[in-house]
């Protein structure tokens, strides 16, 4: 897997995921994804899931624990552009109740600008 | 009637799902199948095989995974038999959906999902194996 990290200069953070998110792909960009998006600075934080081909239930349950982190830092993330079969694990294991999800990067930008700070 | 027949062997490593996904992906789309349903069979594999890889040995040896993939009559089965200790994963499941995130559990999604993704899971333990099936539609 592939994370890429860019610090806008609105003040919100952009992670872009690319690969497969199984046991391995989690094991490789897990650490770098949760201090990118829960131990920054930066409160507001949105997810490219584009390149994302496929997450299992390991890389599932590390969203669950950085939306949890990012929630206790009264930060907002929100995820954007996620393949039809992403996006039905989300839906169907109920967390998109809890993980904010969103069409596209304007309405990920637009959904931690109003709601940040 | 057409029906349509691959199989793929594996060892326990978890090197080998990239090969599990890329032969199934390769498979499917050979075999003429839709998107989604390819979409459904690679995670069902994907988790499936992970948890066997995880749980389902002891010992330090190699062990084999076999894995068939069989289209008929517009439904897809999957078959996936190992040698390890008996796991039913027809008969298994922890999760019911949190109200909060804070309730949220952080594992114990797969077997859920792959019994909401599949038409049917059915479980038999034949000699010393596992073999686990899958019916897409």
């Amino acid at each position: 897997m592939n994370i890429t990290i860019e610090d806008l200069n609105t003040g919100v953070r952009k992670i872009a995921l690319s690969g497969r998110m199984d046991i391995d792909g989690t094991g490789v960009i897990g650490t770098r994804l949760t201090a990118a998006a829960a131990t920054t600075d930066r409160l507001s934080i949105v997810i490219d899931m584009a390149g994302v081909e496929y997450i299992g239930s390991l890389g599932l349950g590390t969203f669950v624990a950085i939306t949890r982190a990012v929630g206790r830092r009264r930060g907002k993330m929100v995820l954007f552009s996620l393949q039809p079969e992403v996006a039905k694990v989300f839906e169907t294991s109920k967390m998109d109740q809890f993980i904010p999800i969103v069409a596209d990067v304007d309405a990920a930008l637009a959904a931690v600008q109003l709601t940040a700070g | 009637m057409n029906s349509q027949e691959a199989t793929l062997t594996i060892e326990n490593s978890f090197d080998e799902l990239r090969r599990l996904a890329e032969w199934l992906r390769a498979t499917g789309h050979a075999f003429g199948l839709p998107k989604p349903t390819i979409d459904d069979l690679d995670f069902c594999s994907s988790e499936l095989v992970t948890n066997t890889i995880s749980y389902a040995f002891n010992d330090d040896v190699p062990h084999r995974i076999v894995v068939r993939l069989t289209t008929r009559e517009g439904s897809s089965t999957l078959e996936i038999e190992d040698d390890g200790k008996p796991f039913d994963p027809s008969a298994t499941s922890s999760f019911t959906p949190p109200r909060s995130l804070e309730e949220a559990s952080i594992g114990g999604y797969g077997i859920y999902l792959v019994q909401q993704f599949m038409d049917e899971l059915s479980y038999r333990r034949v000699g010393n194996k596992n073999v686990v099936t899958m019916r897409h539609a």
